[in-house]
């Protein structure tokens, strides 16, 4: 033993091991990338550095034996300092993306990947569980989202190639599903949470706090729930007896109450639901129409307000003549589409700047369009006023300046081209505020004021949704839902709440890559994108049936095809990413994330995928073959700058020369995704992957694996290291790491089967009628011919408790001693 | 493992895996671990490269004999001869352990007698090995403190299997290499529960744990905890022997589980020809496999991942199977289906589960008088394991063997039955490779691995196949007395020239088409390893 001072603290330790597992012994914490228990250390990832106290000198502890005096610090500044420049510099030479574009994009962070491949496998149950995770509202959003993941959909790199129809599979797995889909709740803790308003946000929030045990009561001033769902998208997008279906979930959960009619400062009290309840959050919307500022405004309708009462009024309104929708955004795009609906007059819309800038979704411009709206582009009103029964908008011509810090190009009147227009009916559609109830703060912009990476306003209030962040889609809204619920979660447990940030490596959007910057197995085909089937727009103007139909499953299914599967197999496993997080390191240091791969995917071999582009070079997975396994299969290539991981002197592990035998260790080995299982990837990652230790199938050895399963299917073999057991190094063979395959396969037997005398052929029988035949035709041999008719041959591949049983049935019901097996085959 | 029972009282692996960790020397012969036990084969090269001297001997240059510090390439068929030539070595030049002969064995002079006749010039000229590497392996093996030896489907799927284990039992007691950490005589087992299907009365000789059917004693004891009046006196049928009974026409129901005789069992010609004839055939299986066709009624079952249970493995631990996945439609774990038909036969059987089961076991089997599955925990236990406070047995005969004294039962060496002649002029073995496992069935339809190994083939001699005019990748036919069997040439130097391998594992082309069914007349195992056969290029 030998005495040595980590952090001030003195310790006796064994001799002739490492600092590094000294330490960890102990309790300290040191993060290390290239060590791994049952190999020796190399000090190639430089993590684990620490402060020797004598020298000044920082160490890899891994590589430093312990000594009698030593006096050694883990952690301090210029430890995590330099841990984070290691990291830095790691990852500005890893190259592949975490997550998929998709993913990142949707502001809800939905399992886009994962939600499309169920969908490709006709799993829409599945998908719809996978949605819901960050979804609750899938039917209405399905049809409204503007779809952000699919403008980063990595397709679009494609020539002439459409993103994935990503936001069509929420809708198909919603539209089928809906009725019989139960999320996990936990059991409610007993506390209570007030919701004002049953917008996406009140909702979103109300459904995040019950999945979690928490109850909910929303407040909800309208007659019925739905927000901006029910009383601001109109009935062609989103009709409302599918919003009323996607709302009676909500309705059914038990600790989740909607509470209608019931008015903020009227029925309600911040204050009194303060103290009946553990928490408030607060979230009414964006239900104020911005002004004009012109003069005579007071004669237009607000965008918002017009979509309300059309709603009210069943979509039944009276014609409002030649109408002028004033605005670019969706409001806007929505007040067009349904007065073309309601007249048969003309419906213009004036937008101050040009069709580019455009804040609405391109598909409702290209609509509104075919439905007959004519667009009058750098125009902006001045003025509005009434004559002889008439509304007459005075507009001024603009032109465009230099980007505001919008990054638009700024609209400037030109002076003396000022026109008149007249028209029966104005809208003004140019944006909304929200009414914050008057005892609660709020920012410049009039919306609720919340504390800084939070949303808690005060006490125990929160906040959420557009009144937070001012008008934005139904997709921000449940995202900020969740956020909100996690923070109020966070309050009630006495604990800080903080944004959950993940260190996400990505190769960058599309548009700054080519095709030969991704690594595919299979090179992409290009194959056509499949359509949401629409109505015709002459059609379309004369009623507000929804517009659109939801795809076929088979046309889903297919369009799943199309998913390039971006995200990385190992994200949810991979220590240099959690390493990243934990140091927080959003991008390195060292220009950034690299977005062209340097090197091709090596996977000439059924097993095994080698992606050089995710190596750091630490030399697990050469010291796991060398000194576990001994195939001497891979090693350091090309030392120096271009340093590699290559099959020793050959071309691809699968050659005919390597030594390679596909006992997947250095996949265990691997701290990231540069060695993974082929046949894993080709299955992708499920979500909830489970752990099963069992004994393998196989040869006599009895190794321990670890059965990793999904939806009950192995999905891979992972190793188990542990003394005392067969295998305590984590080693396998290609059988039991790969020879899992046949459990799901095809032709696997599933039920009985008897052959007809007659013909010979196999029927299938019911387990009473083939147990019942067997046990007939035995009584009958026995009966004639005695038990030495009868021979019987158990298993090697099957348990102790059956061949016990088998040789029991034949000795003591049979009465033969005629059983055998092959052990000596 | 008659032969280790034999000589030592207890037919199993004697020592355990991790303890070639702490190996000085290995003897490792008609054993191919680094494919057919993989992790046992990595754990022998790692040894090797830490100072362990490893002998390997077999016909087959397998990959560890590039590891080995001497490799004996012996004709197949002539371990005899070679293991006498080794100790005749070692008795000439003195290397036996007295001490442990004297306190330990019995009827050494015998061995003396027999072994005496086997210098290893003579040795030499049977084996085809050069007399100097006989003498160093000896040498090697005699003077290391801790020596083991590893065998396998090699040494006894041979007529002469039981004189082929006695014989290297005879080595280990010459050099007192049993009954000690790191030492014994260790048959590698092929199948993940072979053992246990031999502990637990799969076998026509003996009651669960070994109690010998043809004991009264035993008898009268099973008769009580069964519950029946009594059992037949003398042992029943083996497997080949059970074909060629039913093949008479003496046996009218067979019941087969997880089995697939057609493809791993000698002659399939005669196989097939038996179950035909056989009135009544239940298979039971997890797929409709070769046998299959020949059934009358098929039965689904579960996969080891499927359910619960434990496995035996080669070192004597039980260890637990879990369920991971659920069956597949209404397959069901076999112990379940044979509860059902022992139920209608009148024969109660109601578990609830296999723990129950193993509960029983312990009951009835001594060696397993202590294994509960509340006590398997995360390791298992090693039997023998005798009562519920037993810690379990990680090395045998310590101190005393299974039967008292170890018993030298030295032998002479006789040729095989099938003789090589002008027709059959080459010696084909069969046996397994690294890629699949048995008949097939779990890996031929696990696709990543039949898509990497997809073919059957046939192992040739380079000098062999230039004078056939066959290059690697050539379709070839294998011709036995007893059938023609079509399939690639690998060609190389794995094997030596006149001598052929062929894997078992493939049903279009199965090499059990070719041998024959002549059996070791102890241990009734069929001589896999020597058939003669004709080769040409088609």
């Amino acid at each position: 033993m030998v005495a040595i001072t980590i952090n001030g603290t003195e310790h006796q330790v064994e001799e002739g091991q490492s600092l590094l597992s000294a330490a960890e012994d102990l309790g300290y914490d040191i993060p290390t990338l290239c060590h791994f228990d049952v190999v020796s250390d190399a000090g190639a990832c430089r993590m684990c550095l620490i402060e020797d106290q004598d020298s000044g000198q920082l160490l890899p502890s891994c590589t430093t034996e312990v000594s009698e005096g030593m006096d050694i610090v883990t952690n301090n500044e210029r430890i995590y300092q330099a841990r984070k420049t290691v990291l830095d510099l790691l990852l500005s030479e890893h190259c592949g993306d975490c997550e998929a574009p998709c993913t990142v994009a949707c502001p809800a962070h939905a399992n886009v990947e994962e939600y499309v491949r169920a969908g490709r496998e006709g799993d829409f149950k599945k998908a719809l569980a996978i949605i819901k995770e960050r979804i609750p509202l899938p039917m209405s959003i399905g049809r409204v989202c503007p779809r952000f993941c699919e403008e980063d959909c990595r397709r679009n790199l494609m020539e002439d190639e459409e993103p994935v129809a990503i936001n069509d599979f929420k809708r198909k797995a919603a539209d089928l599903h809906y009725e019989e889909y139960t999320e996990p709740r936990r059991e409610l803790t007993g506390e209570k949470v007030a919701i004002i308003g049953g917008g996406p946000a009140g909702l979103g929030t109300a459904y995040f706090l019950r999945k979690w045990g928490i109850a909910a009561d929303i407040y909800e001033k309208r007659e019925k729930a739905g927000g901006m769902l029910r009383y601001g998208i109109p009935e062609y997008r989103l009709p409302k007896d599918i919003l009323d279906k996607e709302l009676k979930h909500f309705h059914e959960m038990d600790g989740l109450t909607i509470n209608c009619n019931q008015e903020l400062g009227t029925d309600i009290e911040i204050a009194e639901l303060k103290e009946d309840y553990d928490a408030v959050v607060i979230a009414l919307g964006c239900w104020q129409s911005s002004s004009m500022r012109t003069e005579g405004e007071e004669l237009a309708l607000g965008g918002i307000d017009f979509l309300e009462q059309l709603a009210k009024q069943n979509f039944e309104m009276e014609d409002p003549g030649e109408t002028i929708v004033v605005g670019g955004g969706n409001t806007a795009m929505d007040c067009v589409r349904s007065t073309l609906r309601l007249t048969d007059s003309d419906v213009h819309c004036y937008y101050r700047r040009t069709e580019k800038q455009m804040p609405a979704e391109q598909i409702e411009i290209d609509e509104a369009r075919e439905e007959g709206c004519n667009f009058e582009f750098l125009s902006q009103p001045v003025s509005l006023r009434k004559e002889d029964g008439k509304l007459v908008l005075e507009c001024i011509k603009m032109e465009l300046g230099e980007p505001d810090e919008s990054g638009r190009r700024r609209p400037i009147p030109i002076e003396g081209s000022e026109f008149e227009v007249t028209a029966d009916t104005v809208i003004a559609a140019i944006g909304q505020n929200t009414i914050a109830p008057d005892s609660i703060p709020t920012n410049d912009w009039g919306d609720v004021a919340v504390k800084e990476d939070s949303y808690q306003v005060e006490d125990n209030v929160f906040a959420a949704g557009d009144c937070v962040t001012g008008p934005a889609t139904v997709v921000e809204a449940v995202a900020a839902a969740r956020k909100a619920a996690l923070n109020v979660e966070c309050f009630l447990q006495g604990e800080e709440y903080s944004e959950e940030k993940q260190t996400n490596v990505n190769q960058g959007h599309w548009e700054s890559l080519s095709m030969e910057d991704l690594d595919f197995l299979e090179e992409p085909t290009p194959q056509e994108r499949v359509e949401l089937p629409t109505e015709k727009a002459e059609k379309r103007v004369t009623n507000f049936c929804e517009v659109t139909e939801t795809i076929s499953a088979e046309g889903m299914e297919k369009e799943g095809e199309r998913c390039f599967e971006c995200s990385c197999t190992s994200k949810t496993d991979c220590e240099l990413r959690d390493l990243a997080t934990r140091f927080e390191i959003e991008e390195p240091f060292y220009g950034g994330f690299r977005s062209s791969s340097g090197a091709e995917l090596e996977a000439d071999n059924p097993f095994l995928v080698h992606d050089d582009d995710k190596c750091i070079l630490c030399g697990r997975c050469v010291r796991v073959d060398h000194e576990v396994q001994c195939s001497d299969a891979i090693d350091f290539a090309n030392r120096g700058f271009d340093s590699r991981i290559a099959a020793a002197l050959k071309e691809d592990l699968g050659s005919e020369d390597s030594s390679c035998v596909f006992c997947g260790q250095c996949v265990e080995a691997c701290p990231t995704g540069a060695l993974e299982y082929k046949p894993f990837i080709t299955e992708r990652l499920e979500l909830d992957v489970e752990s099963t230790e069992t004994t393998c199938g196989y040869c006599g050895v009895g190794c321990k694996l670890d059965f990793k399963t999904a939806d009950n299917k192995v999905v891979k073999v992972g190793s188990v290291y542990r003394e005392g057991i067969p295998n305590p190094d984590g080693e396998a063979c290609v059988k039991g790491r790969f020879g899992y395959e046949f459990i799901d396969h095809p032709d696997r037997l599933t039920k009985p089967l008897i052959k007809d005398k007659e013909s010979g052929e196999f029927q299938e029988a019911s387990w009473e009628e083939a147990l019942d035949y067997v046990a007939d035709n035995f009584q009958r041999i026995k009966d004639e011919s005695g038990a030495e008719a009868f021979g019987s041959l158990c298993s090697a591949r099957c348990s102790n408790e059956e061949n016990y049983l088998i040789q029991k049935l034949m000795r003591a019901a049979i009465g033969t001693h005629t059983i055998d097996h092959c052990a000596r085959l | 493992m008659a032969g280790l029972a034999k000589s030592f009282g207890s037919g199993a692996m004697t020592n355990s895996i991790a303890e070639i960790d702490g190996l000085d020397a290995m003897f490792v012969t008609g054993s191919n671990p680094t494919e057919n036990h993989p992790v046992i084969g990595s754990r022998m090269k790692r040894a090797a490269r830490n100072g362990a001297k490893l002998i390997v001997a077999d016909p087959r240059r397998i990959e560890l004999a590039e590891e080995a510090d001497v490799y004996l390439q012996q004709r197949p068929g002539t371990d005899i001869a070679l293991i006498n030539g080794m100790m005749n070595v070692i008795i000439s030049e003195g290397l036996q352990d007295e001490e442990f002969i004297k306190e330990r064995t019995e009827n050494y002079d015998e061995v003396e007698e027999i072994v005496r006749q086997y210098p290893p010039e003579k040795a030499a000229e049977i084996t085809g090995v050069p007399a100097e590497d006989i003498k160093k392996a000896a040498r090697i093996f005699a003077e290391a403190d801790r020596g083991a030896i590893y065998y396998a489907m090699g040494i006894t799927q041979h007529v002469t299997g039981t004189a082929n284990v006695t014989s290297l039992c005879c080595l280990s007691l010459l050099t007192g290499n049993i009954g000690r950490e790191s030492t014994g005589v260790n048959p590698l087992r092929g199948q993940s529960n072979v053992q246990g299907a031999c502990d637990l009365g799969g076998l026509p000789n003996v009651f669960p744990g070994y109690q010998k059917v043809n004991d009264e004693e035993v008898r009268n004891k099973f008769a009580e905890k069964w519950q029946v009046d009594k059992f037949p006196e003398e042992a029943g049928l083996t497997v080949v022997e059970m074909f060629q009974a039913a093949a008479r026409g003496d046996i009218r129901a067979l019941y087969i589980m997880g089995e697939n005789p057609v493809l791993s069992d000698p002659d399939q010609q005669h196989v097939i020809e038996a179950l035909e004839k056989t009135e009544f055939v239940v298979m039971q299986d997890i797929f409709f496999n070769e046998t299959a066709e020949y059934a009358d009624v098929v039965l689904p079952a579960a996969c080891f991942a499927e359910k619960e249970g434990t496995f035996t493995n080669s070192e004597r631990r039980i260890q637990k199977i879990e369920q991971v996945v659920e069956p597949p439609g209404e397959a069901r774990p076999d112990w379940e289906i044979i509860a059902g038909i022992s139920n209608r036969l009148g024969y109660e059987m109601n578990y609830e589960s296999p723990a129950e089961i193993m509960a029983e076991i312990a009951d009835v089997t001594p060696i397993y008088g202590g294994i509960y599955y509340d006590r398997l925990g995360d390791n298992g236990l090693q039997w023998p394991c005798l009562d519920r406070d037993h810690p379990g047995t990680k090395f045998l005969h310590e101190g005393e063997f299974a039967r008292g004294k170890g018993r030298f039962y030295p032998v002479h060496y006789s040729p095989s039955v099938e003789e090589q002649d002008e027709e059959y002029p080459y010696i084909m073995m069969t046996g397994r490779m690294l890629y699949h496992y048995h008949t097939g069935t779990m890996t031929r339809n696990s696709p990543s691995i039949d898509e990497f190994e997809p073919d059957a083939y046939v192992e040739v001699n380079k000098e062999d196949a230039e004078k056939l005019d066959i290059e690697n990748g050539d379709r070839v036919a294998v011709e036995s007395r007893r059938g023609v069997v079509e399939t690639y040439a690998r060609v190389g130097e794995r094997v030596a020239p006149g001598n052929l391998f062929m894997p078992f594992h493939y049903a279009e082309s199965p090499a059990n088409k070719l041998t024959h069914d002549t059996l070791d007349p102890e241990a009734k195992i069929p001589e896999y390893k020597v058939t003669a056969v004709s080769l040409k290029k088609i």
